[in-house]
């Protein structure tokens, strides 16, 4: 199991590489999250809503009330093009991590 | 925990606007109703599930803390917006403007149209101090109406005579009552968004007081000595200066704690400080009796807070069947 830290510093990396692909509601983000990553990620109410809501906050995605298939209304959120460039962004940072975390974990020879 | 104590602690705790309030437990009750209805077709009970659901949300202050940590922190431009009256009253003490009854007014009604403004937009948080500001003026005024209405009772008593005329006198009877139930009842409104937010808007009463108080005890009389007043400007700047400071830390500071802690504390420096300024020692009863009534009146709001009033979960009865989710808007 992955240290709590670990997630904190990626949360919203994660949620705007989710959002990325189709707008969301909390409950479809757990489990999209949990499903796309094998049961790894399991997001619990008190770390995804407030994360959703400072993205929000931040401009990086919108929310809005709209029905579910079932005719439910559910709050979606979506990536705004602000939300697009900071993935880019926190993508590549994130590459360039972890091929560094690799090339220094790679047995020397 | 059943789930009508969960969505109510939650909304106890939700210090916010009552939109946005209504707006994040909508969206919870969303994901509560998806978590109890899954549950439900794994086969759990009713009962099971929802208390389940509501284990699985975990501790709802916390919860409630982390929203408060997103919407209420301040940004850069609450900042600014917020801090502009205290600004504007450093400058024109600086200046000894306020000697001036025109750029009093101006004030005045300055700050009342922009908290007007605002409030009608949705209540931003820099909108408090300019509300603070805008009811500082009815509040300051009750004191010299009653000293206008004994005055007159006086003058009548004594000399069969009102000096201020009877319309006058009359309208000055009927203006504190009035203006204490308009001011109330903005009160009692801005509480519903946060009890905390009043007393932001709140702080610089407390040293307007002790001004106005200062001002007229070293005096000896209700009219005051322009030139002697004029030589506290600077110092009296320099606390609307503090003020400006203690407002943008306030704003910025996330934690709710924090917050009530930083007002606490800064208020009765401020009373110190105009004391200290007006050349009255911080030692004596009356500053310390000021200090005292001031930590009181900061807190006070607390007291008209409505606690959870405005969102009903339709799960408040907990044997009630599941319904679909509300909708801010419908």
């Amino acid at each position: 199991m992955y240290q709590k830290e670990l997630l904190k510093g990626n949360t919203e990396t994660l949620l705007l590489a989710l959002l990325v692909q189709e707008p969301m509601y909390g409950y479809q983000i757990v489990k999209e999250m949990e499903q796309r990553s094998s049961g790894y990620f399991l997001f619990r109410e008190g770390t995804l809503y407030p994360a959703l809501h400072r993205l929000e906050k931040a401009r990086l995605i919108n929310g809005a009330w709209a029905p579910s298939p079932n005719g439910q209304q559910r709050r979606y959120y979506s990536v705004s093009e602000l939300g697009m460039r900071e993935l880019r962004r926190k993508a590549a940072e994130w590459r360039d991590f972890t091929q560094a975390v690799n090339l220094v974990m790679q047995p020397s020879r | 925990m059943k789930l009508f104590s969960l969505f109510g602690l939650l909304e106890q705790n939700l210090h916010m606007a009552p939109a946005k309030r209504v707006e994040i437990l909508s969206e919870l009750q969303t994901h509560v109703d998806d978590r109890i209805q899954e549950l439900q077709s794994n086969g759990f009970s009713p009962a099971d599930a929802q208390e389940r659901a509501v284990l699985e949300i975990g501790d709802p202050s916390q919860l409630a803390g982390a929203y408060y940590n997103v919407h209420e922190t301040g940004s850069w431009r609450d900042v600014a917006m917020a801090t502009v009256p205290h600004l504007a009253l450093a400058a024109i003490f600086a200046f000894h403007l306020w000697t001036d009854l025109l750029w009093v007014v101006v004030g005045i009604s300055a700050a009342t149209f922009i908290a007007g403004v605002a409030w009608r937009n949705g209540a931003p948080q820099w909108a408090f101090p300019w509300l603070g500001y805008a009811l500082a003026a009815p509040m300051l005024s009750w004191s010299l109406a009653m000293v206008a209405i004994a005055y007159g009772g006086w003058m009548l008593l004594t000399g069969g005579d009102i000096p201020l005329g009877v319309p006058l006198y009359i309208g000055i009877v009927l203006y504190i009552p009035l203006s204490m139930l308009l001011v109330i009842r903005i009160v009692r409104k801005a509480v519903r968004h946060d009890w905390l937010m009043v007393s932001l808007a709140a702080l610089p009463l407390p040293f307007f007081a002790t001004w106005m108080f200062m001002l007229h005890w070293r005096q000896g009389t209700l009219t005051p000595n322009k030139a002697r007043a004029l030589e506290y400007d600077a110092d009296t700047a320099i606390v609307f200066l503090a003020l400006a400071i203690t407002t943008a830390m306030y704003l910025k500071v996330g934690r709710r704690l924090w917050r009530i802690g930083l007002l606490i504390l800064s208020a009765p420096v401020m009373v110190a400080m105009a004391a200290i300024a007006y050349q009255a020692s911080p030692h004596t009863f009356p500053t310390i009796a000021a200090i005292g009534l001031t930590v009181a009146l900061l807190l006070s709001p607390i007291l008209l807070d409505p606690g959870s009033v405005s969102y009903r979960s339709p799960l408040d009865d907990p044997n009630a069947d599941l319904k679909p989710s509300p909708h801010p808007n419908s």
